[in-house]
């Protein structure tokens, strides 16, 4: 062991020992009892010379512990210093250190070890270990014991005075080293929690830790959403070069992927290079540094490495310190700018399905024209988001009607847009009302080329009323097909065929079919959203079933509106408390007897 | 650190303090001395002036070696320190404190 030296330089106005002792436990006791000899000589009392004495040796112990063949050669220093209300020891060692545990708690009553931490931070005020690749530093604080006795003579209390001033000079020439760490600090602090661009804070902050730590380099990457790659954000100073970046999963062995992996600090130095392969050595060679990986809530959000060019000094524990506080400020940083980009978006998603439901709305006629001795009722209900579905009444010049149904493949405003667009293709061609067939083929061609440049389809059906003959002629692109109920047969079948929807085949042929509606009988078009309503064990209803509904309902022979009423609260009910997956459209006709 | 046996106590005195330089040889000396005839283990801890945690490891360690002779572990006159560290990780739960 060492003789005691003092440090009368930096820490003149308190009392200092220094002390290095081997790397042994028998050394570590000695130079606690020396430490207890000199703390003695303060005026400290019995039982915190016997703590102070514990706390010496339970933290050079831990030093010992974590001591290697090669570490066990270098000695371990303790500095006391007895400040006026504060007593401080630092315990420097130079072993691969441990993890300092974020809760200490006691083990098990009947376990023979794992006390030496627990006690370290029950009779300290403040403990803190830093970590760094060959040194580490305890650093433990105590308030000093009070003591009750003779108020201090005059000549005692200028000492003190002395001291006082003493410490004053010296904490404001400390504080000035410390002036751009806290100001840049404060800085950050203060930014937390706004809306600043990412890039523009790590530039700051990459440049403010560079200088502040003494580094030549950094370099930023953030995990892309799948957590799959490690893209490159900042490098700094940037006039070092750019950096692909890194596949997670790839075989490029480099220290930032083995960083994200472990989420461990990983060295590196002339002693441990880097792998050749490493983007690191391209862009600075193989000096000295480590990588950071920072995480929030578990999910890796990224990695922050720093090197020195030239030197193998590495980074000092102090240094280490400073590196993972500012890290920490930055991850909070890319948390925070995250979810406000993810609370932006959900923002604008909001807006356009605002506005997709606006458009929606506007396309449905506001009042149903009458069309004796055909009466009919509509239903149009969005799911959650809004659909494409759509359905028009238009009615001509002669008193007849053309009915019109359509699903716009996908949703949003896109969707909404293409309905708009249909809808007033359709209206602009009144010569072609009667005849759906031919009306299916002019819109499709008419549509095809602006379909197909955003890859999209619409099926849709026309059902042109003909109350001159009780008849429905009918045409469908790719829809569902219109259901008819004759109350000769008390039969519900499928009426009509079926051509590709809007949009997939430019010069598509429909087939027309002409449909008696006899007095009594009821018509019903749908969108798939009817026709595939789920339960809650995930049954479709079907075509078979719906069929079957609307037999049912139109038997009783009720008005169109209550036809309506009846076959929504026949879908409801067996959908039970399944979410409505899909808008469900339809439109109920009834031919009046 | 001496030893001696007085009907089914063994008996440690002499001890100045128990850490990490000593703790091996207390527990290799004591505990094959612990047997049915002598279960309780009692240390004069009037002369403790230092215990660390590998020590009070060390008591954890002579406690187990009691427990299959239905014996325990007896600390004579602890000093402030002894006492406050037994007290503060809970050994008085097991171990048995004598003023």
């Amino acid at each position: 062991m060492n003789p005691p030296s003092s440090n009368p330089t930096r820490f003149n106005y308190r009392s200092q020992l220094r002390l290095e002792a081997g790397c042994d436990y028998s050394a570590v006791r000695t130079a606690a009892q020396t430490a207890r000899q000199w703390l003695a000589e303060k005026k400290l009392t019995e039982n915190e010379l016997a703590e102070l004495e514990l706390l010496l040796v339970e933290v050079g112990n831990n030093a010992v512990k974590h001591a290697t063949t090669e570490t066990h050669k270098q000695n371990i220093v303790f500095d006391i210093t007895v400040g006026e209300f504060e007593i401080e020891i630092q315990v420097t060692d130079h072993t691969p250190g441990f993890d300092w545990p974020e809760q200490i708690d006691l083990p098990d009553v009947e376990s023979e070890h794992g006390r030496g931490l627990f006690l370290i931070q029950s009779l300290t005020d403040h403990a803190n270990y830093l970590r760094s690749r060959r040194e580490n530093v305890t650093v433990l604080r105590r308030r000093r014991a009070t003591v009750i006795g003779q108020p201090p003579s005059v000549e005692e209390l200028k000492r003190r005075l002395a001291e006082a001033d003493s410490a004053l000079s010296d904490m404001t020439a400390e504080l000035s080293s410390s002036y751009e760490s806290l100001v840049a600090l404060f800085r950050y602090s203060a930014e937390l929690g706004k809306h600043i661009e990412l890039r523009d804070f790590s530039n700051r902050l990459l440049r403010d830790l560079i200088q502040i730590a003494e580094a030549d380099y950094a370099v930023l990457r953030l995990a892309s959403p799948d957590g799959r790659r490690l893209e490159t954000l900042n490098v700094q100073p940037d006039t070092v070069g750019a950096l692909p970046a890194l596949n997670l999963a790839g075989d490029i062995n480099s220290v930032e992927t083995e960083a994200a992996r472990t989420r461990q600090d990983i060295w590196f130095s002339p002693e441990e290079p880097l792998a050749k392969a490493d983007p690191i050595v391209a862009l600075a060679g193989n000096g000295c540094g480590l990588c950071h990986a920072f995480s929030f809530a578990d999910q890796l959000v990224g990695t922050v490495a720093f090197g020195r060019f030239a030197t193998d000094k590495p980074f000092s524990a102090a240094q280490v310190n400073l590196l993972h506080t500012f890290i920490d400020f930055l991850a909070i940083q890319v948390v925070n700018s995250r979810l406000l980009d993810e609370r932006t978006a959900a923002r604008v998603t909001r807006r356009e399905l605002q506005i997709a439901a606006d458009i929606q709305r506007s396309l449905l006629p506001a009042t149903l024209p009458a069309c004796p001795p055909f009466e009919f009722a509509t239903v149009c209900q969005s799911a959650l988001q809004v659909g494409g579905d759509f359905f028009d009444v238009i009615q001509t010049a002669d008193g007849t009607t053309l009915l019109v149904i359509a699903d716009v493949m996908g949703k949003g405003v896109p969707a909404a847009l293409f309905a708009a667009v249909l809808r007033s293709t359709i209206r602009s061609m009144p010569q072609l009302f009667s005849q759906p067939g031919a009306l299916l083929e002019a819109i499709n061609q008419t549509l095809f080329d602006d379909l197909s440049r955003v890859d999209m389809f619409v099926t849709t059906a026309l059902v042109y009323l003909d109350p001159q003959h009780g008849r429905l002629v009918s045409a469908s692109a790719g829809h569902c097909p219109l259901l008819v109920w004759q109350p000769k047969a008390d039969a519900t079948g499928p009426a009509g065929n079926s051509g590709f929807p809007l949009g997939i085949e430019n010069h598509t042929k429909y087939p027309q079919t002409v449909t008696p509606l006899p007095p009594g009988a009821v018509a019903l078009l749908y969108t798939d959203g009817i026709s595939e309503a789920r339960n809650e064990a995930g049954e479709l209803l079907g075509d078979h079933n719906l069929a079957d509904i609307l037999s049912d309902i139109a038997r009783t022979n009720q008005r169109a509106q209550t036809g309506k009423k009846l076959l929504q609260e026949r879908v409801a009910a067996f959908s039970g408390k399944a979410a409505m997956a899909d808008d469900q459209t339809f439109i109920y006709i009834r031919h009046v007897q | 650190m001496n030893l001696s046996l007085h009907e089914n106590v063994l008996e440690v005195h002499g001890l100045d303090c128990l850490s990490a330089t000593n703790s091996a040889d207390f527990r290799n000396r004591v505990r094959p001395m612990i047997d049915a005839q002598h279960p309780i283990v009692q240390v004069d801890c009037s002369t403790v002036r230092f215990i660390d945690s590998e020590g009070l490891g060390a008591l954890v360690s002579i406690h187990r070696a009691t427990i299959p002779h239905q014996g325990k572990v007896r600390l004579l006159h602890p000093t402030p320190l002894v006492r406050k560290l037994i007290e503060l990780i809970h050994f008085d739960q097991i171990l048995e404190l004598t003023p």
